[in-house]
């Protein structure tokens, strides 16, 4: 165990000693000795990022919703389940063996997550395989978090309380909107009767944590509905809710539709309304509002989004599903027959992955980009221990205007000296985008890095 | 257009067959010999032109053609110039004197050209007719004048379905001051709808000149052309001047050419010019030698003898670097035998109509852009320019124009042959006004204009507008909503009248053109020319956005109109303005008392609802893409927008 802990600490320091330097030569960064230092501190941080975390798509759907620009596959497509099933199952085995050869000692898992498309419409068993599969390799934790996104319509008592037995322990339910009007327009494959039938079964079968998605912004809808909807929702209890404003893609048949904020979508200060009113209602409800779109009760936060939004690593598995490993982060193809060669490439490649690691100036604005979307935002200490004092001054000078016209909440220690930045609820999160620019512009955007950027994407 | 080439064509086979049928018999009969069509006469003739000698002035004839637009003034050149054989039939093309590529297609001519044709006439002598053709635009009624003012007569064109137009009135108005002989031709006999004796009753009426004689012709077809060069020939006096008094030669155009230097076009009224011969610009006083003299064929064609003589259009170079040593109007004259006074020039081109002309983008160098000018300017005497800064375009040129058609096609012309794309402000006239110590000053830019300007007063234009008398009514409230003031109504012919008013020039400006022919159904015309200064109630009116006055969007309006010209151009800025952080409140204020306001609602949501593993590249991206839109913005005050919009806003083309 000690051996291999030393072995595993050399190979990092040389490892991150490396793309800093390069990257910082590149950068025409000025290069001092703390940073040097710092990179060094760093080294036995790193060592431990190994990812504690999985998700794994599912892409089978009975329809495509008008808004859903995901990698699905909609209507009866049971005949690919499973080959579909193998190739995931191939690509586990290959890459955590992979792993398994490279650290000797993986981390105890402590998210698992199928997301998708549909994986509630998956029979248990193939569920159970993988299951199996990583656990071939990898532990889970005693205290896993292992969720389903499960759609109503889509499974009956039983099925649920086959999944309880699997150990799944949180269940993710599409539920959108509890106006049956608002579900047939945006092609959602279920009705409000077939929402409450799910829960009630879901809670039958014994899960103790549900979250629940609902959608605001939807065409024709009004501040009233989308306040029906909150309520419907608070009265089921849930211990989880996510609440997306539609994102208008070019593919999907709404962004062919419609325009953003143009008749029938809801206009920009309607929309708006609406994301104000779930989130002061919620909180209101004893929710914890800890994303931009995610509202938790207490100790039911999401752990495995979470992991996302610290820019920690994961794994990710089947079609579409993007990993980020070793500071690889990587996306799968799309499509179901290039998603299978690539899985025998992996595989003749023994398991690893092939694609640039990210740079410390992308990492800077990941962490940039995703600690903000927090309620607990960033740490400036911890920003300016990783990415170099430099950076985070800047970063700080560009939140000021911001903090001073309320949008960004600033914590201060006792000596006046700024720890944390984090968005303001509501105002700050709805200008998420905009404040974005103005710190990054400031500040990892500024002239050389985004040549640099450019150059390498 | 097909129709005439299918006539030419024909033509033409009638020419070859003749051609063939005389190759057939190998023998031409006297008779046919005698009967031969006045093109072959007159070609014959040509060949054996010697274009190097001088012609007798008893045999020449000066004259241009002067008509309303689209009145068929360039179409009946080019028949001349094919009926007389003066192009060679597989070089010839329409409007062939229109050779700048706006000016063929937008079928408009903007440059007066001139050209020699050779004509037999019945009686059986040769005459050499020196043709010089005329735009037909409001806008280059300047070009006019000076063509009239080198010729003796002048054709003018009269559509015979369309009848006596504004412009048909103004050019014969030059033509009379001028003095100058004027032959009535009727264009377009050929249409249905032509009314060729109500139109001769229509210039007897209006014009006051006898048109029973007038030629009855169709450009388009070739009817009627032999008549019209007979009575070119008849009613047009020769030139006077003596060829051995001192030199005396009227430049009526000019350009210069980057490997030549300006060729510059005369007219010799007396004496004549030699090369080698030294010579003195009257009105500059700059002294040249003359390096090579010709005429135009209208191609250049240097004369070998170097001799242009009394009566006689040609041109010449004298290594002059600057068309300002040759100014159009003025008087050439000899240096050893000089004449005492000059032939009366006209006054110089005044620019009528300004805006600002910026770089859309720094990467166009005001320096680029200062080069072209001049450049420009060497070929279109009537452009004056001075540059100018603005806190809201930079740095740049404030223009002076004609007028807008003018402006539309300088733009044009920098855009295409300089490759410059401008941004231009809004277009204005030059104000007159008084400070508060009661200095006068005068400018154009009313962001130059000061708070405490005073007793403003603004150009008047005299307004023709001749319509069918059926849209009278709503042609008078047209022109009451813009300031004018009727001074005449009369009828030009029985349901057609001639309305004259005094209007602000600036009125004129923006689309009023338009609005004329929309509310005639396109039967109206219009032609306007400068009156006087006027004083008149204006007020300058500032644009505020988000607090402060942007200098760009300031304007000059009668004070009646301050309030609705200020709500329209808020309203066109909200359209405009995208939402900000902040909430943008926009102002319209005269001397800062604000007369209309509004706001734009701050931004509110600009937000990506899910970003989870897969989202995270996409996000970056997203918000690389938005910030590069963001770079490519432009600074109005504290707001910014995008460059479509920002150059909509301000050439307040909304």
């Amino acid at each position: 165990m000690n051996s291999s802990k030393t072995r595993q600490l050399a190979w990092t320091f040389i490892h991150h000693f490396t793309t800093a330097t390069t990257h910082m030569t590149r950068c025409k960064l000025p290069m001092s000795y703390e940073k040097l230092e710092y990179v060094n501190s760093k080294v036995e941080n790193r060592s431990y990022a190994l990812p504690k975390s999985v998700y794994i798509h599912i892409p089978f759907c009975i329809r495509k919703c008008f808004y859903c620009d995901f990698a699905v596959i909609a209507g009866d497509s049971s005949h690919w389940y499973d080959n579909y099933i193998s190739y995931i199952v191939r690509e586990i085995e290959s890459t955590l063996s992979y792993f398994k050869r490279k650290y000797q000692k993986l981390p105890d898992l402590e998210t698992v997550y199928f997301g998708g498309g549909t994986p509630s419409l998956l029979p248990t068993i193939y569920i159970q395989q993988i299951l199996l599969s990583l656990q071939k390799y990898i532990n889970f934790a005693s205290d896993v978090e292992l969720t389903v996104e499960m759609d109503p319509g889509t499974f009956d008592l039983s099925k649920a309380r086959e999944f309880f037995a699997l150990g799944v322990n949180r269940v993710s339910v599409g539920v959108q909107s509890f106006d049956d009007t608002l579900l047939q327009l945006c092609g959602r494959s279920h009705n409000s009767k077939e929402i409450y039938y799910a829960w009630d079964t879901l809670r039958t079968a014994g899960f103790t944590n549900l979250s629940l998605d609902l959608m605001s912004g939807l065409p024709n809808q009004s501040l009233e509905v989308f306040k029906d909807s909150i309520e419907k929702a608070i009265s089921l209890d849930p211990e989880h809710l996510s609440c997306y404003d539609l994102i208008l893609e070019g593919s999907t048949p709404f962004g062919k539709k419609y325009q953003s904020g143009v008749y029938p979508l809801p206009s920009e200060d309607e929309a708006a309304a609406m994301y104000i009113f779930a989130s002061c209602r919620l909180r209101e409800r004893g929710f914890e509002h800890y994303e931009v779109s995610n509202y938790g009760k207490p100790k039911y936060l999401s752990k495995h989004n979470q992991v996302y939004w610290k820019n920690q690593s994961y794994y990710g598995f089947g079609i579409s599903a993007t990993s980020y490993t070793e500071m690889k982060r990587f996306s799968r193809p799309r499509k179901l027959l290039s998603y299978f060669d690539w899985v025998k490439r992996l595989e003749m490649q023994n398991g690893e992955v092939e694609c640039p690691e990210e740079s410390l100036q992308e990492q800077a604005v990941d962490t940039l980009i995703l600690g903000l979307r927090m309620k607990q935002g960033i740490s400036i200490d911890e920003f300016e221990k990783q990415y170099g004092q430099q950076v985070s001054w800047q970063v700080m000078e560009a939140a000021q205007p911001w903090i001073e016209s309320g949008h960004i909440l600033g914590k201060y220690n006792c000596n006046g000296q700024l720890q944390r930045i984090a968005l303001q609820d509501p105002n700050g999160f709805l200008l998420q985008n905009s404040i974005l620019i103005s710190l990054l512009e400031k500040s990892l955007w500024n002239k050389s890095s985004s040549k640099y950027h450019k150059a390498q994407s | 257009m097909s129709l005439f080439r299918c006539k030419s064509l024909s033509q033409k086979l009638c020419f070859y067959h003749w051609i063939d049928w005389r190759k057939l018999c190998s023998y031409v009969p006297p008779d046919i010999q005698k009967g031969l069509s006045a093109s072959q006469r007159a070609s014959t003739n040509f060949l054996s032109v010697d274009n190097n000698k001088p012609v007798d002035k008893e045999y020449i004839r000066n004259f241009s053609i002067i008509a309303h637009v689209d009145h068929g003034k360039s179409t009946l050149a080019d028949r001349l110039l094919q009926f007389t054989g003066t192009i060679a039939p597989e070089k010839f093309r329409d409007q062939y004197l229109d050779n700048m590529d706006i000016e063929r297609e937008r079928g408009i001519t903007i440059k007066m050209r001139a050209t020699r044709l050779w004509y037999r006439s019945k009686d059986g002598s040769c005459y050499l007719l020196n043709l010089i053709d005329t735009p037909g635009h409001v806008d280059f009624s300047y070009e006019v004048s000076r063509s009239l003012a080198a010729v003796e007569g002048c054709l003018l064109v009269v559509d015979a379905s369309q009848g006596v137009q504004a412009q048909t009135i103004a050019n014969v108005d030059l033509a009379l001051e001028n003095n100058l002989e004027i032959v009535p031709v009727l264009n377009k006999v050929d249409l249905a709808t032509a009314e060729p004796d109500k139109v001769c009753q229509e210039i007897s009426q209006v014009i006051g000149i006898d048109a029973s004689r007038a030629v009855r012709a169709s450009a388009k077809f070739g009817i009627g052309v032999e008549e019209i060069l007979e009575e070119i020939v008849h009613l047009i006096p020769p030139p006077q001047g003596q060829v051995d008094a001192p030199l005396q030669a009227l430049i009526f155009d000019s350009y210069f050419d980057p490997y030549r230097g300006v060729v510059v076009f005369i007219r010799v009224r007396n004496g004549e010019i030699r090369t080698g011969m030294k010579v003195k610009f009257m009105a500059t006083g700059v002294e040249h030698v003359v390096e090579q003299v010709g005429i135009l064929t209208p191609d250049e064609v240097v004369r070998t003898s170097g001799v242009l003589s009394c009566g006689e259009v040609g041109f010449i170079k004298a290594g002059i670097k600057s068309l300002h040593d040759a100014p159009v109007g003025d008087t050439i004259t000899g240096c050893d035998n000089p004449t005492q006074s000059p032939l009366k020039g006209y006054k110089p081109a005044k620019s009528m109509v300004f805006c600002g002309l910026y770089p859309a983008d720094s990467s166009v160098l005001f320096e680029n852009l200062r080069s072209a000018l001049e450049k420009l300017s060497l070929n279109d005497s009537s452009i004056s320019f001075q540059p100018e800064s603005s806190s809201v375009l930079g740095k740049g040129f404030r223009v002076g124009f004609l007028g807008m058609l003018h402006m539309e096609v300088v733009k044009e012309r920098l855009k295409r042959e300089y490759e410059l794309e401008l941004l231009t402000s809004a277009p204005s006239v030059v104000y007159k006004f008084r400070n508060l110590k009661g200095e006068y000053f005068m400018e154009s830019n009313p962001s130059k204009i000061p708070n405490d300007a005073r007793h403003f007063e603004e150009p008047y234009v005299k307004l023709d507008i001749v319509c069918p008398d059926q849209y009278n009514g709503t042609i008078l409230d047209l022109c009451q909503n813009h300031r004018a003031s009727l001074e005449d109504m009369r009828y030009v012919s029985k349901g057609r009248i001639l309305l004259k008013f005094l209007i602000p020039l600036a009125e004129v400006l923006t689309n009023f053109y338009d609005q004329v022919k929309s509310r005639t159904r396109g039967f109206g015309s219009m032609d306007y020319e400068f009156h006087s200064y006027r004083s008149s109630d204006l007020v300058k009116l500032d644009i505020a956005v988000a607090g402060d006055v942007v200098e760009g969007l300031s304007c000059v309006v009668h004070r009646d109109q301050a309030y609705s010209k200020g709500k329209e151009i808020i309203e066109k800025l909200k359209k405009y303005i995208p939402r900000h952080q902040f909430k943008v409140v926009l102002q319209a204020m005269i001397s800062a008392k604000v007369i209309a306001s509004d706001f734009i609602q701050p931004l509110r949501k600009d937000v990506l609802a899910k970003c989870y593993g897969g989202d995270v590249s996409r996000k970056k991206k997203l918000l690389e893409r938005q910030k590069e839109g963001k770079e490519k913005l432009r600074q109005l005050g504290k707001v910014r927008l995008s460059p479509e919009a920002f150059a909509a806003v301000v050439a307040q083309k909304f």
